[in-house]
């Protein structure tokens, strides 16, 4: 809980810090490259629904412990215009004005937990979570 | 192999800012740019190919010590490229199915469509005709009988108007019959001469009671006339035949000629009448549609009929301003031997009888995604059932 790291998201660089941060937290973990690479890949894609949808907004990254397992967990929080159909925008395939991501519902499914809270005009809570496996 | 070649050159350039820098940026930048080797369809083996190529390229100069790390940090690169490629294809494999979905559901409620349509066909064509005929036979039964002059003339308009009832009826069949399409198989070898000489038979008790003549003016050798055509094709000349009947003046002339036109036979079909306005010209070919003119019978469906019937034989029909008044309605049809050329791109543009097939998820999906590699051969869907 103390290591917890915030990044203001306003512009495709901070996109870029977003990943970088995300990525050294996993590493330190002890994530694999592959898993490293899968969580970026998803941070991205919150990031960059914020810059295109929100304009701006934040991204939270901290280390979790449950039952015994360590876990990244990331949060995505904007003050944009909200989603009024959160499962339209999930389906695979749909992207809103053309982002090049993958979109939400490919970040889905790069992660082991994927939680969002939206409503239109108050903004969107995007969380994710990717668990570290016991080897 | 454009595509890649550009790509290439991309990617080339993000590999080596990466080995110098280290720096995330580059890794964000091959995530995107992932998604364009999916969109270019570059199969994943070649991506590792091209990236093997660049990565040798690039580091041929690079000192021994410092190999391995150069290595790992290339494989990061390729890593982030290929999880960019894999999502976007996972999202391109969903988005297939999520078509293939659609137009299944769309090609189901298509069938329903066409059997609900043959359902009212057989309604309008049994169930109405059948009590009509009724309505006819009394109607008739009355005006012999019936010693009041004038209840015979309330009898004459009920026959004259069950009548008209009747002629609407037998239209809307034959219309929606022919839209569901004529099988291959009724189209023989036939002289349109004789076509045309049946139909005119067929109607020349209806011109004489109107003082009308019927004039036959034909260029070329009798053998010359032969075309592929379904029984339907006396209905098309029948109904242009019949209007030129009903809309010319009493006491005056329909010119039926055939002309010879390199693939195709033209017939024209000249009345006297007042003819038809310039915007009604297409108009009148679409269904209940007609150019006003009282007293004038008819349900408005003998053109769209004609005008599909043609169509399916691969002609056209339309109307021109004759010279010195009235009008010529002008009807292709190609020449046998070269029939089907042209109806088989008229049925395809038709539907025809194979109407789902246009609608086919296949058909579609491919329309939508434009698939360029590996066009693979669409399976012929089964039209609908029982039909």
């Amino acid at each position: 809980m103390d290591d917890e790291r915030v990044v203001e998201v306003k512009s495709e660089y901070d996109i870029v810090i977003a990943r970088a941060v995300v990525r050294a937290i996993a590493k330190d973990m002890g994530f694999g490259l592959v898993d490293q690479t899968r969580i970026a890949t998803a941070v991205s894609e919150l990031a960059r629904n914020i810059v295109v949808h929100a304009g701006e907004g934040i991204i939270l990254v901290r280390e979790i412990i449950k039952g015994g397992s360590r876990g990244v967990e990331v949060l995505a929080i904007d003050q944009g215009p909200g989603i009024s159909n959160i499962e339209l925008v999930l389906r695979d395939g749909y992207s809103s004005k053309g982002s090049l991501g993958v979109g939400l519902g490919g970040a889905k499914r790069l992660v082991d937990e994927f939680e969002i809270k939206s409503a239109p005009g108050k903004g969107t809570t995007v969380r994710i979570v990717k668990w570290l496996s016991v080897r | 192999m454009e595509a890649l070649d550009g790509l290439k050159k991309e990617y080339a350039e993000i590999l080596r800012e990466y080995l110098q820098s280290r720096d995330e940026t580059a890794l964000y930048k091959v995530s995107m740019l992932s998604r364009k080797f999916q969109e270019a369809r570059i199969d994943p083996d070649r991506i590792l190919e091209m990236h093997l190529e660049v990565f040798n390229e690039i580091v041929e100069r690079v000192p021994p010590k410092k190999a391995i790390s150069t290595y790992n940090a290339g494989f990061e690169v390729l890593l982030e490229l290929m999880m960019g490629y894999a999502v976007a294809y996972r999202e391109y494999v969903e988005m297939h199915k999520n078509l293939y979905e659609m137009a299944r559901e769309f090609s189901e409620k298509l069938q329903e469509a066409n059997r609900l349509q043959e359902l009212f066909i057989s309604i309008i064509s049994h169930d109405l005709k059948n009590p009509l005929t009724t309505v006819l036979g009394y109607s008739e039964l009355i005006e012999a009988r019936a010693e009041d002059e004038q209840i015979k003339e309330f009898a004459r308009k009920i026959k004259k108007a069950a009548e008209k009832m009747n002629e609407l009826i037998s239209d809307a069949r034959t219309y929606s019959k022919l839209r569901m399409g004529v099988p291959d198989e009724e189209f023989k070898e036939k002289s349109l001469k004789e076509v045309l000489s049946e139909v005119i038979e067929d109607l020349r008790e209806k011109a004489e009671a109107k003082g009308v003549e019927i004039e036959k003016a034909y260029e070329g050798s009798d053998e010359a006339y032969q075309v592929l055509a379904a029984e339907f094709l006396k209905n098309v000349f029948a109904n242009v035949i019949d209007n030129a009947i009903k809309y010319g003046p009493a006491e005056s002339k329909v010119i039926v000629e055939i002309k010879d036109e390199g693939d195709f036979w033209k017939v024209g079909v000249r009345d006297f009448g007042e003819g038809v306005p310039d915007d009604a010209k297409k108009a009148i070919f679409e269904r209940f549609v007609r150019n006003d003119k009282k007293g004038i019978k008819g349900s408005g469906l003998g053109l769209a009929i004609a005008k599909t019937g043609i169509e399916m034989h691969g002609g056209r029909i339309w109307v021109e301003d004759a010279p010195g008044g009235g009008s010529i309605f002008y009807i292709t049809i190609p020449k046998s031997q070269h029939s089907d050329k042209y109806r088989k791109g008229a049925k395809r543009s038709l539907g025809g009888g194979r109407r789902v097939n246009l609608f086919s998820s296949c058909g579609l999906r491919r329309a939508l995604l434009r698939s360029r590699r590996r066009r693979q051969p669409c399976p012929r869907e089964r039209p609908s059932e029982g039909s």
